[in-house]
């Protein structure tokens, strides 16, 4: 609300304002909707959920101020919530390596030159555009016990397949086939970034007569780390924060086996009444997903590589 | 990087967001509602809102002064009912079931005991006890479609067995659904029974064997004799007997559509079930269910609740009763859409003898059924009390487990859930 305000007011003396100033009115001026949107559906809604983290609050009475003991809650007496909280890092830890390594792995085939490689690009996005509801029940599909074609795969080749979604060791391997699913994103961001690596740089390379696997690590590679570092990023806060797929397939069974940190905190407020706790949980999880942004952060001046810091 | 670190920034408090915005907008949202119209909430279909359409312009020539205003919610009811209520905007009336004394006993709802002095005649006393708490009725049941079983007479006649019916125990049934089974090899090609993975099915097995998950002083009983007896009774269907698919044997599927298919013999379901069947080419009919050591039937309902939070208490509460009244019901029946809670209604010809029945079903199965219903606990902690048994037993529902260690682990959930 206040840059709205700031930046309405000077505009009648307008005629003697520096460019400076005149660009700061525009800066401002552009900005605003967003300031404004931030501020009222994320600002204030996390301060009040900060709040209500250290209330037990359910939502219909009014919060009576508990102190940490919503916090103390969860590290102590949930049984639930360290169950969860390993899910949510075991899903993370696999799920984001394995589809930035399967997107770098598709974009260098991908990025090459061939006849049909329009048709193979649109193929490999295809899967992003569909809704994650319509994915999932394929999967549901796809993952059944006793004839779905997954299975009917693995029993080729006398593998006796798990009952995936409904035992305890393999439902999440399960949903993490599904994000994998969806690898056509990043996939397609890191095929631009392939083609914009300079080519004079390759034929430099061939002159010196470097082959294909070392241009590959010392030329493509460090080109497109800001973009694997974005991939990277995005992928672990995605990861930490999933729900549809949990959602969709199992909705966190069989036995919880499944449950992650949001499906879980939306089953506390929703479900549950606990709105203070849920706003805990929810600040408990932000906390995770900053230190481990941070350390990702800090980690980046060791391997992301940005051309235009040499030049400078 | 900067970019980088602003969608860090965003992203870490998307999922803050959804929940907290409730608390924010509660300050802001409590004035703007103030137009004189009453506010309805349901959820459903179309015909439901069709259905309900109908029956409040029925309200309107009673009370021509009561405008009521309805708001069909076609996703996520029960969230979008709990911020409106947390944000100061409730409906005045509202369509209600499992949740009603999460709602009662955080003092969001109206007593209506007292409007409805005859509620247990009106509407049968296990439908009243389902939506009290504390000896006070809370809501007014408006549909009550009592679980009945569903069995393809062509399968009963070839395999030379006696349609179901109440007489039927649980020796009869299970010396009945052997003689239904059938087998090509190891593959079953047509299931005795099978049921929904829902409260409503394993809670009856519960019930008719005497059972109950919350004793008359409000403890957990998850775990007691008669309900582990039952649970085994229903496992051994599955790993003993083998006349009920297991649960890895229906993933995608489920009860209803087995039954669709003709490989199935007969299920316990709803009143819904009636216009799915109309195109199937196999003969089938309704029986009420059979009963172990007590009779008890499954019931699918709904009520109407009026707010606390309403400026229109009385005029609410008026349409509510009126809603609730043998007229008020009977759109429910003409429109096929479900068991009018209102017992009267429930009997009535414009049921029993509706239009729409055109396959000449004993409809008044339904009412004598109703009769047989059990209150199932609604307890403020009903999404915990569920919840803690399907996480306990779903691995013993896949044959991973006792049935003793299941409901041992449900009971030490529940205890939990009670005590905060």
């Amino acid at each position: 609300m206040s840059a709205v305000t700031k930046a309405a007011k000077p505009r009648k003396e307008r005629r003697g304002l520096t460019r400076k100033t005149r660009e700061a009115i525009a800066f401002y001026a552009c900005v605003s909707p967003w300031i404004f949107g931030f501020v009222v559906f994320t600002a204030i809604p996390m301060v009040a959920s900060l709040y209500l983290s250290f209330t037990d609050w359910d939502s219909f009475q009014s919060p009576n101020f508990v102190g940490f003991a919503n916090y103390v809650k969860a590290f102590t007496k949930d049984p639930l919530f360290w169950k969860v909280l390993g899910h949510t890092f075991y899903y993370a830890c696999v799920s984001v390596p394995l589809s930035l390594l399967i997107a770098l792995y598709l974009s260098n085939l991908l990025s090459n030159n061939f006849r049909g490689k329009r048709a193979f690009r649109t193929i490999i996005y295809l899967p992003s555009l569909v809704p994650l509801v319509s994915a999932g029940l394929i999967f549901k599909w796809l993952l059944k016990p006793e004839d779905g074609p997954i299975n009917a795969f693995l029993s080729i080749f006398g593998i006796k397949g798990p009952a995936w979604l409904l035992d305890t060791h393999w439902v999440i391997p399960a949903i993490i086939l599904l994000s994998l699913w969806q690898v056509g994103g990043g996939t397609i961001l890191l095929i631009s970034a392939i083609n914009g690596v300079p080519k004079e740089l390759y034929e430099a390379a061939e002159i010196d007569g470097a082959g294909h696997y070392r241009m590959f690590w010392n030329i493509t590679f460090p080109m497109i780390t800001p973009i694997l570092f974005f991939n990277l990023v995005t992928g672990i806060i995605g990861a930490f924060q999933v729900f549809d797929q949990v959602y969709i397939l199992t909705e966190g069974g069989p036995d919880n086996a499944s449950q992650m940190m949001v499906p879980y905190i939306y089953t506390t407020a929703f479900k549950n009444f606990q709105m203070g706790y849920a706003s805990a949980l929810a600040w408990i999880l932000f906390v995770i997903i900053m230190i481990i942004s941070a350390l990702v952060l800090r980690s980046s001046s060791a391997w992301v590589f940005y051309e235009s810091e040499v030049k400078k | 990087m900067k970019s980088g670190m602003k969608k860090i920034v965003t992203a870490g408090i998307a999922a803050l967001a959804s929940m907290t915005m409730v608390g924010s907008l509660a300050a802001c949202g409590s004035d703007t509602a103030a137009s004189k119209d009453l506010v309805l909430t349901i959820w459903g279909g179309d015909i439901d809102k069709t259905t309900m359409q109908q029956r409040l312009d029925l309200a309107k020539k009673k009370y021509p002064n009561i405008n009521v205003k309805l708001q069909y919610i076609a996703k996520d009811y029960d969230t979008k009912i709990q911020t409106m209520f947390s944000g100061g905007t409730a409906p005045d009336i509202l369509e209600i079931a499992e949740n009603v004394n999460a709602y009662s006993t955080r003092g969001q709802l109206a007593d209506l005991t007292s409007s409805f002095p005859d509620a247990k005649t009106e509407f049968g006393e296990a439908n009243v006890n389902a939506y009290s708490y504390d000896g006070k009725m809370y809501a007014a049941p408006d549909r009550s479609a009592p679980g009945v079983v569903y069995y393809n007479k062509d399968i009963f006649d070839a395999a030379g067995v006696e349609y179901p019916s109440e007489n039927w125990d649980w020796d009869t049934f299970l010396a009945n659904t052997q003689k239904l089974v059938k087998k090509d090899g190891d593959k079953v090609t047509q299931w005795a029974y099978c049921e929904g993975d829902w409260w409503a099915w394993y809670m009856t097995w519960m019930y008719q064997n005497g059972g109950k998950l919350i004793d008359d002083n409000g403890k957990a009983t998850v775990n007691s004799e008669a309900n582990v007896e039952a649970m085994q009774f229903y496992q051994d269907l599955m790993y003993k007997y083998e006349v009920m698919p297991k649960p890895e044997q229906i993933t995608d599927t489920g009860a209803d559509p087995l039954f669709h298919q003709g490989k199935l013999a007969m299920e316990v379901t709803g009143f819904w079930n009636i216009s799915a069947l109309q195109d199937v080419d196999f003969n089938w009919g309704i029986a009420p269910m059979w009963h172990g050591k007590d009779t008890a039937v499954p019931m699918f309902s709904n009520a109407l609740a009026v707010s606390s939070q309403s400026k229109h208490k009385d005029d609410a509460i008026k349409i509510v009763q009126f809603l609730t009244s043998k007229e008020g019901q009977e759109p429910i029946a003409e429109n096929a859409l479900d068991v009018p809670a209102n017992l009267e209604a429930a009997a009535d010809k414009s049921f029993t003898n509706a239009k729409w029945n055109k396959n000449g079903l004993d409809l008044s199965v339904f009412s004598k059924s109703q009769s047989m219903t059990y209150a199932p606990p609604f307890i403020p902690q009903w999404n915990q009390l569920t919840q803690a048994i399907s996480d306990g037993m779903s691995q013993t529902w896949n044959g991973k487990q006792t049935v003793k260690e299941g409901l041992d682990k449900a009971q030490k959930t529940v205890e939990a859930a009670l005590s905060e």
